[in-house]
């Protein structure tokens, strides 16, 4: 996604631009790189997000906050962006703890003492301006409420739109996973001694799969078959590379891309030549769908290996 | 709004779809990623165009191609994200050629604060507590360096922050480019994760 002839853009043209205080025909061109060109793309996120909190900061002043306002705020997912980055910045502003310290329209205006008489007609026109902003932000609060349950529908629809890629090689991954785990389930029951006659069967208390990284291919996705009695869920991850010696696995939801657990640190083993780290997922945080597996080096925020595999339960 | 976008059809056949992902892949298989990137452009692209509906209409761009591609086989202009754009670009004058026709005169969009719903002041406290619950919940997720990296980056204003996140990408032994993608990324995922933590039960 790139274009093979490029104009330098300086971050204030393309906030310039964000706020469509450029000529058309600058405009057109940068709405052309904003989709064609990959540096483009991705610095114009970092200037809107800069914008964006110069806006709460309270750092834009004259033309450029008129502009904001009157553009960059006209639309409700960029309303939702402020939003957001007021909160963040307040916990930024705390190294990330409780936030105290007040952003522009962020915290809503306390009880203010009137102590004389003069400092009592500024702040009535202080609290005035207040009122109003406060007045705008409950209502952008509960515009993006509605915004959000839009999100999370269309969400849904790019997952099933995928789901149904993947579907035709999942069946086929989860027909194998069955017949490992059966492999497995007869393998240990060959090794216990056998029941007594007449016992009950044994419960089948874990399960084991073994993932490759993840393939390129849409709809190579591995199913993980949970047993319900299953007590423990361990996943092999085949290592490519043996860069570190120890490793962190991080489950994803690959659709929200939220962390759903982490694990201690794990050493990587070696077996016939193969490279691997056994991961033991508690079975209660598994929901029937897909997970994304982030293998990340030991002392390093790299993710070495990403691992893809649908859970499903029997 | 949504409604009154024209759609040649719902929806893409598997094979439309599967089409346009290679394609947009354009030889380098991402697994879905380049269409969500790209997905992701083109709402951002529609909004700054003033579009109500900037979903539908990124959706509708990605749908046409799709369905070229599963009718012609082959598009010949190069890169996709070039023809993603004139695409776009025609669907963004048919919307407003749409709009034209459709809003009667005297609907003014009216000022940023008229346009707004208006809120119950409880439950706007209720909602921003939530959200601010969120954050934390979120931020709790993130790994410690990556938590240093945001707060780095993004603590202060104007000189300060500049000097402070030269010096950081000095640190990193990064360009100034890519620390600010690496602090988007942390940004947008925790921007993510608080909207789908708003939306219902605690996930992390």
């Amino acid at each position: 996604m790139s274009l093979s002839h490029k104009t330098h853009y300086s971050d204030e043209q393309l906030a310039r631009y964000l706020l469509q205080r450029l000529p058309e025909d600058e405009m057109e061109r940068l709405d052309e790189m904003s989709i064609a060109d990959d540096e483009i793309a991705w610095r114009l996120r970092v200037v809107e997000d800069d914008l964006v909190d110069a806006y709460v900061n309270g750092s834009l002043t004259g033309e450029t906050l008129k502009e904001f306002e009157a553009v960059y705020l006209s639309s409700e997912r960029r309303r939702r962006k402020v939003q957001f980055a007021g909160n963040f910045l307040a916990k930024v502003d705390r190294g990330m703890g409780a936030p105290k310290v007040a952003r522009r329209g962020w915290t809503v205006p306390q009880a203010t003492p009137v102590w004389c008489l003069a400092a009592a007609a500024a702040l009535l026109l202080v609290c005035g301006a207040l009122a109003v902003r406060y007045v705008q932000l409950q209502t952008v609060l509960s515009e993006a409420q509605g915004q959000s349950a839009a999100l999370e529908r269309r969400s849904r629809e790019l997952e099933q739109q995928l789901d149904s890629q993947r579907a035709a090689a999942a069946d086929t991954a989860s027909e194998l996973a069955r017949v490992r785990a059966e492999i497995a389930q007869l393998q240990a029951t060959s090794a216990r001694p056998a029941n007594p006659p007449g016992g009950a069967p044994q419960p089948l208390a874990a399960i084991a799969l073994v993932l490759l990284p993840q393939t390129r291919a849409v709809g190579d996705i591995p199913t993980l078959v949970v047993p319900h009695a299953s007590s423990r869920v361990t996943v092999d991850l085949r290592l490519d590379s043996n860069r570190f010696g120890r490793y962190e696995a991080v489950l994803k939801d690959p659709a929200s891309n939220v962390i759903v657990w982490r694990s201690r640190s794990l050493a990587a083993t070696s077996a016939a030549g193969q490279r691997s780290v056994k991961v033991e997922v508690p079975p209660g945080i598994l929901k029937a769908q897909h997970y994304s597996i982030e293998l990340i080096g030991d002392g390093s925020s790299e993710v070495a290996d990403t691992y893809a595999l649908r859970v499903v339960f029997q | 709004m949504a409604a009154n976008i024209v759609r040649e059809e719902e929806s893409l056949t598997r094979v439309a779809f599967d089409r346009l992902l290679e394609w947009l892949d354009d030889g380098h298989d991402s697994a879905g990623d380049a269409y969500l990137e790209m997905r992701r452009r083109l709402v951002s692209y529609f909004d700054r165009r003033g579009r109500l509906s900037a979903d539908e209409l990124a959706d509708e761009t990605l749908n046409r191609i799709g369905r070229t591609l599963e009718k012609d086989g082959v598009i010949a202009t190069t890169p996709p994200a070039r023809y993603c754009y004139v695409v776009a670009k025609y669907v963004l004058l048919e919307d407003i050629r749409r709009e034209r026709r459709h809003v009667p005169l005297d609907e003014s969009r009216g000022s940023v604060a008229e346009r707004m719903p208006r809120a119950e002041p409880d439950e706007a406290m209720t909602l921003r507590e939530q959200r601010l619950e969120c954050l934390d919940c979120c931020l709790q997720a993130l790994k410690p360096e990556q938590r240093e990296l945001v707060v780095e980056y993004y603590r202060d204003t104007k000189r300060q922050k500049i000097d402070r996140r030269r010096e950081l990408a000095a640190r990193l032994g990064i360009s100034m480019n890519a620390l600010g993608i690496r602090a988007w990324r942390i940004r947008s995922a925790l921007e993510s994760c608080v909207e789908t933590c708003c939306m219902g039960p605690r996930r992390v």
